[in-house]
């Protein structure tokens, strides 16, 4: 006999729910253990078909025939008169210009986001990250407590391989994974719990920027480093020593 | 190129990729989903005018699933279903170690496989939630079915497929 609460722990599992529903979600996850096989299933499914099943992407000839097909349709339907033709050649031409001004525009951007963040900027976005997934979820995309299964979730999603360790053994559990941004990048997120509390790993590649040591705000304390070409960040509401204790564990033991 | 054109071009044509791999899944068949796709597109592009709503994909998966359930309705009429093509599978792998490949490759041909065996309404669901990543509401909106309807369905697809794996476990085991 199936649990009730399959379909609610299903839509959380596939990201369809947030805010309170999530939090709901979580905490009856917790507490059932079909739901937690469920959710260990589908997520080994998930990465099974990710990683291994094929999604085959159009042949190179097939486009090349569909685009022919569409520029013949479109003659059908239109093969316009002289005075018509030259206005098409004109809008040609003014596609092009404000074709040259959007490139200009999204390198200009793109020069933007290359920038690496100040410190100050990254330690708000981390915090603003952390506390926006506390209030509206999803805090965890893929539940488990086992590093074997988060850690192959992040590949395929995310072009970095974070270093997921359990450390359950000494008070800090993993729960799960997300993906997050962090100064516009995507970041690999790892969730503990530590009795009633929640600790973010956030890890994101390293862009040269200098990071800040510890921020504290609103209650939330947060801790950065540099490791490699990764950079770290641990977020939480537990107290200095504990959140202290939990980075001295994850920079020290091996993987 | 007319306005018409450009506007398909840019907005419906970059998801014939996710068309080929429904049509693909749908068919099981390289040609059928050559066929499939190259009809869907051309559908597509006639209706395009009449095309209201924000998100193309669902709406082009749409018309590639009538295309196949309409072809597929022809070809049972006509009473001799071609039979799932095995050999040309794409090399999604390249890796320096001959044996883990051999493993993945095993392991790749038997989850196409049971995939491949689901029944067409679960094995639809699951491709467009799993590869394609789509919501609920998008996964609605392509297959024409009612939420509920979605989520009951993939949540079969996955006890299904669960099922499938672990009997196949069982049979390599005896």
């Amino acid at each position: 006999m199936p649990c009730a609460k399959m379909p609610s722990t299903q839509a959380y599992l596939d990201g369809e729910v947030d805010g309170a529903d999530a939090a709901a979600s979580e905490r009856h996850i917790a507490d059932c253990p079909e739901c937690q096989a469920f959710c260990a299933d589908a997520a080994d499914l998930s990465d099974a078909i990710r990683t291994t099943v094929p999604r085959y992407a159009a042949p190179a000839q097939l486009k090349l025939r569909v685009r022919q097909a569409l520029a013949a349709e479109d003659h059908a339907r239109s093969a316009p008169p002289v005075a018509a033709r030259r206005a098409i050649r004109r809008s040609f031409w003014r596609g092009t210009l404000s074709g040259a001004g959007a490139m200009a525009l999204a390198a200009s951007l793109a020069a933007v986001a290359i920038l690496p963040p100040s410190a100050d900027s990254l330690a708000d976005q981390v915090m603003d990250a952390h506390t926006r997934a506390l209030m509206r979820g999803p805090l965890i995309q893929v539940a488990s407590s086992d590093h074997h299964t988060v850690k192959p979730w992040f590949a395929g999603r995310i072009a970095l391989s974070p270093p997921v360790k359990d450390l359950a053994d000494q008070g800090f559990k993993l729960t799960g994974g997300r993906l997050d941004k962090v100064a516009g990048a995507p970041a690999a997120v790892l969730v503990y719990q530590h009795g009633r509390h929640r600790l973010d790993l956030f890890v994101w590649a390293d862009r040269g920027s200098s990071l800040p040591t510890t921020v504290v705000r609103h209650g939330y304390r947060a801790m950065y480093w540099k490791s490699g070409d990764l950079d770290f960040a641990a977020v939480s509401d537990v107290a200095a020593p504990e959140l202290a204790s939990f980075v001295q564990l994850v920079r020290a033991e091996p993987e | 190129m007319d306005d018409h054109r450009q506007r398909f071009e840019a907005l419906a044509l970059p998801h014939i990729d996710a068309a080929y791999n429904l049509a693909r899944w749908l068919s099981r068949s390289p040609a059928d989903a050559d066929d499939v796709v190259q009809e869907a597109m051309l559908r597509a592009f006639r209706a395009f005018d009449g095309f209201r709503g924000e998100d193309v994909r669902p709406w082009l998966l749409a018309i590639v699933r009538n295309c196949w359930r309409s072809r597929a309705a022809d070809v049972r009429r006509r009473a001799h279903a071609p039979l799932p093509a095995e050999d040309d599978r794409p090399l999604a792998f390249d890796g320096p170690d001959p044996e883990a490949e051999a493993a993945r490759a095993s392991d790749r041909r038997r989850l196409d496989l049971l995939i491949a065996e689901l029944p067409e309404d679960f094995r639809e669901v699951l491709i467009l939630r799993e590869m394609e990543d789509m919501s609920y509401r998008e996964i609605a909106a392509a297959t024409g079915a009612p939420i509920g309807t979605v989520m009951s369905r993939l949540a079969r697809a996955r006890g299904l497929l669960k099922e499938l794996w672990l009997a196949r476990d069982r049979d390599a085991v005896r």
